[in-house]
């Protein structure tokens, strides 16, 4: 394990650092209020996240993979509930808490960092303002000691001449400068998990790096289990060691970050890595894949991937099918999973 | 683009155009007629403007009718809603009151209209030192608090109903002109009315054919709540006595006098109170509906 | 900060300027003759002509208004041919007066507008929300003169808790002030606080589906720290616009409210002054209502470098 160099005042969660369990979900369905009807937006999804890994989320957008993140930290819109399942984040269960018994796990034990990153502070604040106002919140200290942590904790998500950046507004900050200030406030309280929902898409490449390679550093140096929440199979690829694929509000693989890449054993996932291999041939991104995600309460009771994919047999596929293990770690959702040789990234 | 392609392009946009509106008008009929408060408020306006037409015939006495041997009566048979100080018969009264304050708005608004929305087509349409000047001027009315503008006014012409209304107009001219301003701006412009005056319609033809249907929503919405303001107005007028004056009937007149006996015959005051926070709320509701309705556009002029 | 207020102050002179130009042409126009008020009506044609060049009505237009904007300049605001008082110590009595009814009132409908607000939006769509809104529409059909008459019967005349007339500044003591003052600013408020209502349950509803908001959840803020901090800093833009506007409009409600109430303000002073056709003690009185309207826009707009601290830098 990596020394914890920069961090020596921080105080150790556990002696040992032996890797342990920091988000557990299990058959996880949340279920949402419309005009048309309670419509089911994710289904018996199951992840597990480490303190020792980056786990990846992927899917495009309509997949779940938000919901699912929300649901995690307890925010879900008010019309949207959990119905089914359980979410425990560092050995704490979450599902059914009140909301002020939720508001102390926030940002203790799991936090949260999110795509646009400038409209996530509040322009009306300064930005040390908003980093210390947690610490404060949750340890209760002095105002001032609260600003001097922040500006530690500036210093540790590498923004340059904390002590008169924590004085600022959020408009005087660039849009990764703003990620940075966003990971500091997550990590503010020494969180066990840390949710990252497409942290860097909003940003420009060369600031996307920047705050990718900072995720990874912090998450070894920290100890701190990362899900991250992304739709990008390359960022995926750079910094997760396993990975959960979700489509239409389900898990439809789920592997360790090699496995997944190599030799999928998903038309999904295959469809989405042979997209990327050359993704502008014909001026679209996934044109591997026709069609979109089906909205929710479109979504077929058997394979929901059915109808785009490349692999479908109306006799096999016509049937409610589950997640099911195919190797080690590896699992799949495809009735046709032991028939398929499906191409991935080649070496 | 060659140019020769211009008129065609033209017509056709702006056919377009004219289906869009047509199109979205029955759509907003649509929503105005889901929107119960709406239609509530429109039912209201209609019993109001028949109470207004017929009040005569519906009046029970003479509302100018003084009988003093029955002042003071409480509401009963004979009189519904009990006489006034001087034995007048209220519930004439009221409904005389209606007629009386429906057509003062009427003209008010009409008045405050013809003023307004031509100024604002102008400003908006040509822009330059008129538009400077012109909005200068408006701004600087807006400065004095509403009641406070309507009454300096009644000073200049002295009191009265007529000039009351004048004074009012007056007070609501800026709106109207804001308005038509601001939408005839926006309006001005969008890719049909540069391509019509492109192919060489007059600025006459424009202002009439295009931008004046284009205005027409955002303006409705700001008649109904303007509406509204001239009820309050004008009864706050007639109650200082800067308005109507007696023997008239008007609701804020009649307010004023019952406020006289209000520690002894304090159901004098109710019948205007009633009427006027009625024709209120259903102008205000009116307008609410309407720019509901009508969406996002209606703010254009704001 | 300094140089922002002096240049609004700048930018307001040709505002004043103007108003006071039109009122003044306005009344050139006038029917009424305050020579004839001056000197009465059997005055003889001679009599008159020397009361009109006493007051120098004989002048053009644009000198007798360049001579009165010179001598309002020097805080001389002329004589009132009615009353034969200094238009200046007239207004100087009641601007205090009128200013504590506004006082009030401002604090009555912000503090209703805002709770009610408030409640509604964080129980949107519940019955609160539903209650409120009700309500409030139902108050904005209430105009002052109503409200006032309303509020006069129930709590002066069928319950005598408050006295039905008369006044008390600030100054007088919270218990006077208090006492006097209630029935006439909440009379003044009911449309105000029904207006702000609405604003701040808008404005609080779309600050709480920013972004930030969620963030502020995120990091496990109490929710009143999130609705009372981050979301209220932000809702308070738009509100304190309203508010900007609402407060002119309270001044001309005071016209109506001082003469229920028997307030010697300058709503009063308006009405007064036009029954007894005095355009001396107008003029001054519009002068100085546009001051008092000016000088609340100008807090208005200093207060948004607070709220938003984009604008500060600037």
């Amino acid at each position: 394990m990596t020394a914890m160099t920069t961090m020596t005042e921080r105080p150790q969660r556990d002696g040992s650092r032996a890797p342990s369990v920091v988000l557990r979900v299990e058959d996880l369905t949340v279920e949402v209020r419309t005009e048309q009807g309670t419509l089911t937006l994710i289904e018996g999804v199951d992840l597990t996240v480490r303190s020792d890994e980056i786990v990846g989320l992927v899917g495009e957008s309509g997949s779940g993979k938000t919901v699912t993140s929300l649901a995690t930290m307890g925010l879900l819109p008010r019309n949207a509930r959990v119905s089914r399942g359980r979410i425990e984040v560092a050995g704490q269960e979450i599902t059914g808490l009140p909301e002020r018994r939720l508001a102390d796990v926030r940002g203790v034990r799991a936090a949260m960092i999110f795509q646009e990153p400038r409209r996530c502070l509040n322009p009306a604040f300064t930005v040390g303002d908003q980093v210390a106002e947690a610490i404060r919140r949750h340890r209760g200290w002095s105002r001032k000691r609260a600003m001097a942590h922040t500006v530690d904790l500036f210093g540790l998500v590498e923004i340059p001449d904390p002590e008169r950046r924590v004085r600022q507004y959020p408009h005087e900050f660039s849009g990764g400068m703003c990620q940075r200030v966003m990971l500091a406030m997550a990590l503010a309280c020494d969180p066990q998990l840390l949710i990252a929902d497409e942290p860097t898409t909003a940003l420009d490449v060369t600031v996307q790096r920047q705050v990718l390679e900072l995720i990874r550093r912090l998450q070894a140096e920290l100890g701190i289990g990362v899900l991250l929440i992304t739709h990008d199979l390359g960022v995926v690829a750079e910094m997760c060691d396993r990975v959960s694929v979700m489509y239409a509000g389900q898990v439809v693989e789920e592997a360790d970050a090699d496995s997944l890449f190599h030799s999928p054993k998903n038309p999904y996932t295959s469809a989405l890595l042979q997209s990327i291999l050359e993704p502008t041939r014909h001026g679209e991104a996934l044109t591997y894949i026709p069609g979109r995600v089906p909205p929710p309460h479109l979504f077929p009771a058997t394979c929901r991937f059915q109808e785009r994919c490349g692999f479908a047999v109306d006799e096999v596929c016509g049937q409610v099918v589950d997640l099911q293990p195919v190797a080690a770690g590896h699992s799949s959702r495809c009735a046709r999973v032991h028939d398929l040789e499906l191409a991935g990234v080649s070496e | 683009m060659p140019e020769q392609s211009m008129p065609e392009q033209s017509v056709a946009q702006a056919k377009t155009a004219g289906r869009r509106r047509s199109w979205r008008r029955s759509r907003v009929m649509r929503r105005l007629m889901r929107n119960p408060a709406a239609l509530a408020a429109m039912a209201t306006l209609v019993i109001l403007t028949l109470i207004a037409i017929f009040a005569n015939v519906l009046a029970p006495h003479d509302p100018n009718h003084v009988d003093l041997q029955n002042r003071l009566l409480a509401p009963g048979a004979g009189h519904l809603l009990g006489t006034d100080e001087l034995g007048r018969d209220v519930l004439s009264r009221v409904l005389v009151a209606t007629r009386v304050d429906l057509l003062a708005s009427l003209q008010a608004v009409g008045l405050a209209l013809v003023v307004g929305v031509p100024l604002g087509l102008l400003a908006g349409y040509a822009g330059g030192v008129g538009d400077a000047i012109l909005s200068r001027i408006i701004d600087a009315l807006m400065t004095l608090p509403p009641l406070m503008l309507a009454v300096v006014v009644v000073a200049i012409l002295g009191p009265g109903l007529r000039n009351a209304m004048i004074a009012i107009a007056v007070l609501i001219v800026p709106s109207f002109y804001r308005v038509a301003r601001g939408s005839t701006q926006s309006v001005a412009g969008e890719l049909y009315i540069e391509s019509a005056r492109a192919s060489g319609c007059s600025s006459w033809r424009i202002l009439w054919r295009h931008i004046l249907p284009g205005i027409a929503p955002p303006l409705l919405v700001q008649i109904s709540f303007s509406a509204s303001v001239v009820i309050v107005a004008e009864a706050s007028l007639s109650f200082l006595g800067l308005g109507a004056r007696a023997p008239q009937a008007t609701w804020g007149l009649m307010l004023q006098e019952a406020t006289a006996s209000i520690t002894t015959s304090s159901y004098l005051i109710y019948p205007p109170i009633v009427m006027v926070a009625i024709t209120i709320l259903a102008f205000s509701q009116l307008g609410d509906g309407l720019r509901d309705a009508l969406g996002r556009q209606s703010n254009e002029g704001k | 900060m300094i140089r922002f207020v002096g240049y609004r102050l700048l930018l307001a002179v040709p505002t004043i300027v103007l108003v006071t130009f039109l009122v003044f042409a306005l009344m050139a126009l006038s029917p009424a003759d305050p020579a004839v008020a001056i000197a009465g009506d059997d005055a003889t044609p001679e009599q008159l002509a020397q009361v009109r060049h006493d007051l120098g009505l004989d002048d053009p237009f644009l000198i007798r208004y360049a001579d009165w904007g010179w001598q309002a300049l020097q805080g001389n605001l002329g004589v009132s041919p009615v009353t034969h008082q200094s238009v200046l110590s007239d207004l100087q009595f009641r601007l205090p007066i009128t200013l504590s009814l506004l006082l009030l009132a401002l604090v009555f409908s912000i503090v209703i507008g805002v709770l009610l607000g408030t409640l509604a939006a964080l129980n949107r769509g519940g019955v609160i929300d539903w209650v409120a809104n009700g309500v409030t529409n139902l108050l904005m059909a209430v105009p002052p003169f109503v409200a006032a008459t309303l509020l006069v019967l129930m709590l002066a005349v069928a319950r005598p808790l408050f006295p039905a007339t008369g006044y008390a500044t600030v100054t007088a003591g919270v218990g006077p002030y208090l006492t006097y003052m209630t029935l006439p600013a909440l009379a003044l408020a009911v449309i105000p606080a029904a207006l702000l209502m609405r604003q701040v349950r808008g404005a609080l509803i779309d600050a709480m589906e920013e972004d930030y908001v969620r963030t502020a959840r995120a990091k496990g803020l109490r929710t009143w720290t999130v609705v009372g901090k981050h979301a209220a800093k932000n809702a308070a833009i738009p509100v304190v616009t309203v508010l900007g506007l609402l407060i002119a409009q309270m001044l001309g409600g005071a016209v109506v409210v001082e003469k229920i109430f028997a307030i010697p303000g300058l709503g009063s002073a308006s009405v007064e002054s036009v029954l007894t056709g005095d355009l001396v003690t107008l003029q001054g009185l519009v002068l100085v209502v546009a001051l008092v309207v000016i000088v609340v826009n100008l807090l208005v707009d200093a207060s948004y470098g607070y709220f938003n601290p984009k604008l500060r830098t600037r």
